[in-house]
């Protein structure tokens, strides 16, 4: 597996994939000062990993290359709306849907009919 | 000039058109049946005895065609044909009068079903249709006192029913209850309780009553299956209504599949509930539910341009999550399905090629990351100022090359988006490198020289590409030109691994010139240049302790073996070569020396096998079989294998045959033993032995993964025997007329001779 594919440096550092430069160094800085080297080696490890993919524009059009798009969401602005509603269960609705049956029963046993 | 007589053909009786006609009615084919009696009754409307049969069998196809198709306008054009005909033929008319009734037109269907009931009145369908038409129309009371006043054995189930039908229209759910309180449970009545459930109010009833639908043990008939969907479908309204939006979307793709081909009123309204159900998913974050009813949706109608906006955001948030949950596979499939309907969709094929690449499905990841370099591409071409793009399509056209080798793509694909690559940029070096590599792995110096030397003019030299220059000047035989390359090469970075070994190998081919032409006094000058260099290059070592002794300079040979061994005595490999160089120059006891030496360090089998194969190396089969006999000792199958390679690759075939032999008591099931067997029987002319061997070699690798590439030999020695023999038999064919040239023989068999040199 190419070593594209390991954490995603935006979520180790807690900030969006658009984050500008100078967030990007915020969130690092603050991040190593929860968790200093001397205390959590392996959180510093991670974070200043996720830091060099993105410190400079190469690193981070690289990293940003072969990182899935996962930004889509779904809600009501997004989404096309049907402009047909399913109409309510009513009586004549279901008066209807009757008759209807019945004439297509009928005219399916019409096939075998034969005059008296 | 004469006329050409034409053969006219003769007039089918009226008579025979009829009976065919007929013959179409009876088989089905109603659209032949109508044409055909429809000509029939064109040609005999003047024979009053055939008028009337003509005029009912066109009729009766009429009216079968009629019920045979589903457009609402058609039927009522048969129906009203096949009335014109046979204007009291109660079938047609109540079938003409249901038609109309089902486009709400009341009033005409009353009046062709009450003509039908006074043609027809003790006939039971007729008798339901014209009360479906007065319910229909309204006239509730009057289908009430025909029911009330029907004799009881009248009243078969079909007519109960429509009594309760009627009661529902008129509120009289009391009564639906009643009369179906003691009826046998049936799907329609089983519906008709729900309903009035329903109409009373108790909607909480009437849900559990829809939902709780029994299928019947058997499978629903088609009438049965009327009832249940309709059950279910109402179901699924209830429960819409409801706000439960996943149990209403069970019971409709239910009620759907149940119904699927019957023409049920309700079928319309599924593709809106669907979508509303998709909606109220999304937001609601069920997005499975929500992609699985819009997918339901888009089945119903495949052009909505809507539907299939929203199943592919839907697809995308899924893909996105199972993505974020570690689940690929299913991520890339959903990307995948999103791709048919957008297949240039750059998000989409980025997001695709990453997750087969992480799957590592390469070939696929290499389709779709070559599909994203051809958007930008076309982008890039459109907006040169776009340095961002530009990049991102470099890093992206480096990474996908890459690929393409790596996933084994044929070199004319690779080449082809190289050359598309290079075209856009012109100045990327690296993908001008891999164009270079490739052309000189395709044996086309020319062309690699022309992108190598492209780089040097813009770029300048470095080590690594007058390495590669060379050896494409090297290929074309400008051998000088190579070695200026190398020899700067090495000038310009003495540390650049690949400059040190060529250069190191070229010093080594002047020294052996040098040897060559009797200038020993050169070519040791040239090895301890070499080893100047290099102290522990193995093959100036050789040479230069060789030539040594080649001046009877004993002592001197004997430093340049120390110099080797002193930077680290317990090196085995080093005493092995240092034995090696004695026992080539004919120091035999030095050489016994080392080699027990090393055994001392490490008296491992491979070690043992090691000196056995330099003294077969130096001619010496006794002293080689001795080793090898040691290493055999409790060795593994590999080793005595590799033992039986070793005796083979030096012409010891009966020794070679024996640690075969050994090879397979010591495990009977193994099938390597069985294909070297083989492959030496053939080398002794025994053809029909040699392929039972291979045939043992196949029997025991089938099936075991681990062996697959001893059936791989077989197949290739099998085609190499193949070639064999087809080149011999082609030979023949020439007859001790060989020509002169390669060019001048037959295609077959210079195909097959280039077949050959290209395996070697």
């Amino acid at each position: 597996m190419s070593a594209h594919f390991t954490d995603d440096p935006y979520k180790t550092l807690g900030i969006e994939s658009n984050a500008t430069e100078a967030e990007i160094k915020q969130a690092y800085f603050a991040l190593v000062r929860e968790h200093p080297p001397e205390r959590d080696p392996e959180g510093f490890k991670r974070i200043r990993a996720a830091y060099e993919k993105l410190k400079s524009r190469g690193e981070r059009a690289e990293t940003d290359l072969f990182r899935v798009d996962d930004s889509i969401t779904l809600d009501a602005g997004s989404l096309k709306r049907f402009a047909i509603e399913p109409p309510p269960v009513t009586l004549d609705l279901i008066k209807t849907d009757l008759i209807a049956i019945e004439i297509f029963l009928l005219l399916e046993e019409l096939k075998t009919f034969r005059p008296d | 000039m004469k006329k050409k007589k034409t053969k006219q053909s003769r007039p089918v009786p009226p008579g025979e058109i009829l009976r065919q006609g007929e013959e179409s009615l009876s088989a089905g084919r109603f659209d032949d049946a109508v044409r055909l009696l429809m000509r029939a009754e064109s040609e005999l409307q003047r024979d009053p005895t055939q008028r009337e049969r003509v005029s009912k069998a066109l009729a009766r196809a009429y009216f079968e065609r009629a019920l045979s198709i589903e457009d609402a306008e058609k039927r009522i054009a048969d129906l009203e044909q096949a009335v014109k005909r046979q204007p009291s033929d109660a079938g047609c008319l109540a079938a003409l009068g249901l038609c109309h009734l089902a486009r709400d037109e009341a009033k005409s269907a009353l009046h062709l079903l009450e003509k039908a009931d006074a043609l027809s009145p003790q006939n039971r369908i007729i008798e339901r249709a014209l009360t479906i038409g007065l319910l229909a129309a309204g006239k509730t009371r009057a289908v009430k006192e025909r029911l009330d006043n029907m004799p009881e054995e009248k009243l078969d189930d079909d007519l109960k029913r429509l009594a309760s039908v009627r009661d529902l229209t008129v509120e009289n759910f009391a009564r639906v209850r009643e009369r179906l309180k003691d009826e046998k449970a049936s799907p329609a009545s089983s519906l008709l309780l729900s309903l009035a459930r329903l109409g009373d109010g108790d909607a909480q009833e009437a849900r559990q009553l829809l939902n709780a639908v029994e299928s019947p043990d058997h499978g629903p008939d088609r009438w049965e299956a009327v009832w249940l969907s309709t059950q279910l479908f109402y179901g699924a309204a209830i429960n819409f209504e409801a706000g439960q939006g996943k149990e209403a979307y069970s019971s409709l793709s239910q009620a759907e599949s149940l119904a699927r081909g019957i023409p049920l009123p309700w079928r319309k309204r599924l593709i809106a509930y669907y979508h509303r159900i998709a909606e109220g998913a999304a937001l609601a974050g069920d997005t499975r539910l929500a992609i699985e009813s819009w997918r339901r949706a888009l089945e119903l109608a495949p052009e909505n341009k809507a539907t299939a906006f929203n199943l592919d955001a839907a697809l995308l948030v899924e893909a996105n999550r199972a993505w974020r949950a570690g689940r690929a596979q299913q991520a890339v499939e959903l990307w995948k399905e999103c791709l048919k309907s957008k297949p240039g969709n750059e998000r989409l094929l980025r997001n695709a090629a990453i997750g087969c690449e992480k799957l590592g499905r390469k070939e696929e990841s290499a389709d779709y990351w070559r599909a994203l370099a051809r958007v930008w591409r076309q982008q890039v071409m459109g907006r040169k100022a776009d340095e961002q793009l530009k990049d991102r399509l470099s890093r992206l056209e480096d990474h996908l090359v890459n690929m393409m080798i790596e996933a084994g793509k044929p070199i004319h694909e690779i080449l082809a988006e190289l050359k598309s690559a290079l075209k856009l940029d012109p100045s990327n070096v690296k993908l001008r490198r891999k164009c270079a590599d490739i052309f000189l792995e395709l044996d086309n110096p020319q062309q690699a020289l022309r992108q190598l030397e492209y780089i040097e003019r813009k770029h300048g030299e470095s080590a690594d590409l007058l390495v590669h220059k060379g050896m494409a000047l090297d290929m074309v035989r400008r051998r000088g030109a190579a070695r200026k390359c190398f020899e700067r090469a090495f000038e310009i970075d003495p540390s650049n691994p690949g400059a040190r070994r060529i250069f190191l190998s070229m010093l080594g081919d002047e020294a052996a010139i040098a040897e060559r032409e009797g200038d020993l006094a050169r070519a040791i000058e040239i090895c301890e240049r070499q080893l100047s260099i290099d102290p522990e290059f193995i093959p100036a070592v050789f040479h230069l302790a060789t030539l040594r002794f080649d001046c009877d300079e004993e002592d001197e040979a004997k430093r340049v073996i120390e110099r080797l061994k002193a930077a680290d005595p317990e090196d085995v490999g080093k005493r092995l070569i240092a034995g090696h160089i004695y026992l080539e120059n004919g120091y035999k006891k030095e050489a016994e020396r080392e080699f027990q030496k090393a055994l001392e360090i490490k008296g491992d089998p491979e070690s043992l096998v090691r000196i056995g194969e330099i003294y077969l190396e130096c001619d010496e089969e006794k002293k080689a079989l001795g080793y090898f006999k040691q290493a055999s000792e409790d060795a593994p199958i590999s080793m005595l294998l590799n033992i039986s390679k070793i005796l083979f690759g030096e012409e010891h075939s009966r020794e070679a045959e024996r640690y075969v032999d050994m090879a397979m008591r010591k495990d009977p099931e193994h099938p390597e033993p069985h294909l070297g067997k083989g492959i030496m029987l053939l080398g002794r002319r025994k053809s029909e032995e040699g392929e039972r061997e291979f045939e043992e070699a196949e029997r025991l690798a089938t099936g075991r993964s681990e062996f697959a590439y001893v059936l791989e030999a077989v197949n290739d020695v099998r085609e190499d025997l193949r070639r064999v023999s087809e080149i011999n038999r082609l030979l023949k064919g020439l007859a001790g007329r060989l020509p002169a040239d390669l060019d001048s023989l037959p295609p077959e068999l210079r195909h097959l001779l280039g077949e050959i040199m290209e395996d070697l």
